[in-house]
C-alpha cells in the first residue's frame, strides 16, 4: 500500500487520536474538576474538559497536549500522504474539536449548568487539586505577565492586542502544532 | 451561641498559635507593661525549652477526641540554619484525613463567627454567600477533607534563587521522610505586577509563593510532622498509627526557619506603639531571631466508653504502651469529661501537679511536674456512658459505570447488654444532594425496642445517570437509653462511577440527533458518502500503484 492516501482515513485517525489520547491521558486536576461537576451537570463535563484541555494550550509549558497535536497530526498527514492534505486533515480536525466543544457547552448550558456551583467534596477529593490543572497555571501566569506588561511598557502602550496575544497563542497552538504534524508526516511518507 | 467547655479545645489551640509570634515580647514592651511582661516572659520561656500540651475530649456518647500541641524547635535534621532555607519566611506543611477538621469548625461553629448557613441544595454559590460570611462547615465543603499541601515562601531573592532553594528544600524532605509533590501553584509577587498608577507600596522587593500537593498517604505526612518535632516529650510515647486508623484526624506543621526575617518584612514595627494582640505580636517580631516550629496532630473516633465502663486511660487514647515519659519544663495534660459525668477521681492525684474542681469537667495536669508516668487516668460510675450502638452502611457492588446500580445497606446493631428504645436510622442526605441519580427502596425507619445483640438494616438502590464522585453523607440514628437521647452517624463515604466511553457516544449521537436533527443527519450524510467515495478510491487504486486515489 506503498501509494495509498486519503485525506478522510487520515481525518479520521487524527480526530480520532487527539480525542481518544486527550480522554485517556487527562491530566489529573482535569479528573477531579470532572468527578466533582459530572454528578450535578451531567456527562458532558468530561468531553469539554478534554477540549479545553486540548485547545486551549500554551505550548511553552504543556509539552504532553502538544504532543497529542502533533502526533495526532502526524498520523493524519502520513495517511494522507500530501503537504496540501495534511493541511487540510490538521484543519478538519482541529474544527470538529470546536464543534465538539460548542456541543458539549450547549448541552451544559440546557442542563442548568452555573459554573459559580460548587458541589460538595466527597472524601479522597481536595478542590486544591484543580489548582495542577495546566491551564489553570498558565492563565494565572499570563494573568500577572500581563500586568506585568502595565507596569513595564506604562499605560499608554498598552492596547487590546498586547492583553489578547497570549490568549490568541493559546487558541491557535493547537492547529499550528497538528498541521506542522501532519506536513511532517506528509514528508515522511509521501504518497507517491 | 454560648460558649461551651467542648470548645476549649480549639480555643486552646488557637490561643497557642495565635500567641506564639509574642513569645519574644518580654522586652519590648509598649502597652500595659506588667500584663504583657509576664506573657513575653512565660512565652519566651516556651520557645527556650519548649512546650507540649495534650487535649483529649470524650463526648456524651463516649467518644473521644485527642488533640496533641506542641511550640518551640524544630528537630535539627531539618536543618532550618542551612542555606537552602535563607530568605525562606515558613513553610507548612498540612494533611487531613476524615472529618477531624469539620469537628473542629463544628465546635466554632458559625453562629460562633456570626456567619449564617445558606446551603439549600447541597452546591455552595457566591450568591449564597452574600450578605455574610460562608459557614465554615462550607468552606470544608468546598476544600474537601481529605488533602495535604505543602505552603512555602522565599522573601527577597531573585526567582532562579527561590526557585533553587525551594527545590533544595523539597528534596530534603525526600530524603528525610520519603515525601513527593506535585506543584500546584507558584505565584511571583514584586513591583513589576503592580501597574503603575497605583499607589502601592509593596513592604518586600519579591515575595514568591510555593504550594505544593503531597502525593503520599495521610500517615506518610502525619510521621514526617511527628519526626520534625522534639520527640523527648509525650510525642515520643505515642503511638502515630492511633491518629492515623480512626474516622478522622490531621496534622499540620508551621517551620519558621529564622523569625529575624520579619523584620526585614514588617520594618521593626517600632514606629507606632501597638495595642491590638495582632499588631503587639508583629512588632515584637524583630526580637526573635532563629527557627520556630508550631505543630500539632489530632484525631476523632467512634465510641470508646460504654456502660460498663468506670474509667479513661489517656495512654490508651494516644497508643502508649509503655511509661509516658513528659517534657521537663511546660509539658501539659488536659482532660475533659462530659458535664453529666460525675468525676470521681483521678489519677496521678498530687496537690499542686494536678487538678480538678468538684463539679467541673476538666481535669488538668502538670506532666512535667509529675515526670514520668504509666498513664493518666479518670475515674467515674458506671452507666455514665449509653450501652455500645453500631452504624454501619456498605455499598455492593463496590464499582459502577454510568447508567449502574448500586445496594446500599445501613446496619444499626446494639453490641450493649440492655435494651435501647425509639431507634430512629435515616440516611436521606444523598437524595437531596444529587437529583441526578434515582433513589429507590427505603432509606429511613423506625424501630421501637433494639434488644441487646438485635440489628435492625435497610436497604435502597441508586442508579447513577451520570458520572463522577458522590458524596453519600453520614447515615444516622436516634436512639434512646436510660431517657436520654443519643445519636450516631456513620463516616461520610465517597463513591466514584465511572465513564463509559460507548455509551457516552450513543448519548452524543442521541441528543444531537434530538437537539438538532437536520445537520447531524446531514454531517452523517455526508460522513457516510465520503467514506463509501474514499473506499470505493481506495479499491479501485488497488494499493501499490503510483496513481492510488487519494481523496
Amino acid at each position: 500500500m506503498m501509494g495509498f492516501g486519503s485525506k478522510f482515513f487520515g481525518y479520521l485517525a487524527a480526530f480520532g487520536l487527539v480525542v481518544g489520547l486527550g480522554w485517556i491521558l487527562l491530566p489529573e486536576g482535569w479528573n477531579t474538576l470532572i468527578a466533582l461537576y459530572s454528578p450535578y451537570f451531567g456527562n458532558y463535563v468530561r468531553p469539554l474538559a478534554v477540549m479545553a484541555s486540548l485547545l486551549l494550550l500554551n505550548p511553552l509549558t504543556n509539552f504532553l497536549s502538544l504532543g497529542i497535536w502533533v502526533g495526532a497530526g502526524f498520523i493524519g498527514g502520513v495517511i494522507a500522504g500530501t503537504k496540501k492534505g495534511a493541511f487540510v486533515v490538521g484543519f478538519m480536525a482541529w474544527i470538529s474539536c470546536l464543534v465538539l466543544t460548542v456541543f458539549s457547552v450547549y448541552m451544559l448550558m440546557m442542563g442548568g449548568f452555573n459554573p459559580l456551583a460548587l458541589p460538595p467534596v466527597p472524601p479522597g477529593y481536595s478542590l486544591a487539586d484543580l489548582l495542577s490543572i495546566p491551564l489553570v497555571s498558565d492563565l494565572l501566569s499570563t494573568l500577572l505577565s500581563v500586568m506585568g506588561g502595565f507596569a513595564g511598557g506604562g499605560g499608554a502602550s498598552l492596547n487590546l492586542f498586547s492583553i489578547i496575544a497570549p490568549f490568541l497563542v493559546f487558541v491557535f497552538a493547537p492547529v499550528i502544532a497538528i498541521v506542522v504534524g501532519g506536513i511532517i508526516g506528509a514528508v515522511v511518507r509521501p504518497k507517491e | 451561641m454560648k460558649i461551651r467547655i467542648t470548645h476549649a479545645f480549639v480555643i486552646v489551640m488557637m490561643a497557642i498559635l495565635i500567641a506564639s509570634p509574642a513569645a519574644a515580647a518580654f522586652d519590648s514592651i509598649q502597652v500595659e507593661p506588667d500584663q504583657v511582661d509576664d506573657i513575653g516572659q512565660f512565652f519566651t520561656e516556651l520557645l527556650d525549652t519548649g512546650a507540649e500540651l495534650l487535649l483529649t475530649n470524650i463526648d456524651s456518647e463516649g467518644a473521644p477526641a485527642v488533640i496533641y500541641g506542641q511550640l518551640g524547635l524544630p528537630s535539627e535534621d531539618l536543618g532550618l540554619s542551612d542555606e537552602m532555607f535563607d530568605g525562606n519566611m515558613a513553610f507548612a506543611l498540612i494533611a487531613t484525613q476524615g472529618e477531624l477538621l469539620e469537628y473542629a469548625l463544628n465546635l466554632i461553629g458559625g453562629q460562633f463567627l456570626n456567619a449564617s448557613s445558606k446551603l439549600t441544595d447541597g452546591q455552595i454559590t457566591a450568591q449564597q454567600f452574600e450578605g455574610g460570611l460562608p459557614d465554615p462547615s462550607q468552606i470544608l465543603q468546598m476544600i474537601g477533607t481529605d488533602f495535604g499541601l505543602l505552603f512555602s515562601a522565599y522573601l527577597n531573592l531573585d526567582a532562579a534563587t527561590a526557585n533553587s532553594r525551594m527545590s533544595q528544600v523539597l528534596g530534603r524532605l525526600d530524603s528525610l521522610f520519603g515525601l513527593s509533590f506535585t506543584e500546584l501553584f507558584t505565584l511571583r509577587i514584586d513591583e513589576s505586577i503592580i501597574p503603575p498608577d497605583v499607589d502601592v507600596q509593596l513592604p518586600f522587593d519579591s515575595l514568591d509563593i510555593y504550594v505544593y500537593n503531597i502525593v503520599n498517604e495521610f500517615a506518610d505526612t502525619l510521621t514526617a510532622i511527628m519526626d520534625g518535632l522534639d520527640t523527648s516529650g509525650i510525642l515520643g510515647s505515642m503511638d502515630s498509627t492511633k491518629f492515623t486508623d480512626n474516622r478522622g484526624s490531621a496534622a499540620g506543621l508551621l517551620a519558621i526557619p529564622d523569625m529575624g526575617i520579619f523584620n526585614d518584612l514588617f520594618g521593626g514595627g517600632e514606629e507606632e506603639p501597638p495595642t491590638p494582640l495582632s499588631d503587639f505580636a508583629v512588632a515584637q517580631f524583630p526580637m526573635l531571631d532563629g527557627p520556630l516550629a508550631i505543630a500539632a496532630v489530632g484525631y476523632i473516633d467512634d465510641q470508646v466508653l460504654t456502660i460498663d465502663d468506670t474509667s479513661l486511660s489517656l495512654a490508651e487514647l494516644i497508643g502508649a504502651t509503655g511509661s509516658i515519659t513528659p517534657m521537663s519544663e511546660h509539658s501539659y495534660v488536659v482532660s475533659n469529661m462530659p458535664v453529666e459525668v460525675n468525676i470521681t477521681g483521678y489519677s496521678p492525684s498530687v496537690a499542686n501537679l494536678s487538678y480538678h474542681e468538684p463539679g467541673s469537667s476538666l481535669v488538668f495536669w502538670n506532666a512535667s511536674g509529675l515526670g514520668v508516668q504509666s498513664d493518666y487516668e479518670i475515674f467515674f460510675d458506671d452507666h455514665e456512658f449509653p450501652p455500645e450502638v453500631s452504624i454501619e452502611r456498605t455499598f455492593a457492588p463496590g464499582t459502577a459505570t454510568v447508567g449502574g446500580s448500586i445496594v446500599v445497606t445501613v446496619t444499626v446493631t446494639n453490641n450493649g447488654g440492655v435494651s435501647i428504645t425509639d431507634v430512629e436510622v435515616s440516611d436521606v442526605e444523598f437524595q437531596l444532594l444529587y437529583s441526578s441519580a434515582s433513589v429507590t427502596g427505603t432509606t429511613s425507619t423506625t424501630v421501637s425496642t433494639l434488644l441487646p445483640g438485635e440489628s435492625e438494616s435497610m436497604q435502597y438502590t441508586v442508579t447513577f445517570a451520570n458520572e463522577g464522585a458522590y458524596l453519600f453523607p453520614g447515615a444516622k440514628v436516634n436512639y434512646t437509653y436510660d431517657a436520654t437521647t443519643y445519636d450516631k452517624d456513620t463516616v461520610d463515604h465517597g463513591f466514584t462511577v465511572e465513564p463509559e466511553p460507548t455509551a457516552f457516544a450513543g448519548q452524543l449521537l442521541s441528543d444531537a440527533m434530538a437537539n438538532f436533527p437536520e445537520i447531524t443527519l446531514g454531517i452523517g450524510a455526508l460522513f457516510g458518502l465520503t467514506a463509501i467515495y474514499s473506499i470505493a478510491g481506495i479499491v479501485r487504486g488497488g494499493g501499490g500503484r503510483q496513481d492510488t486515489y487519494g481523496i
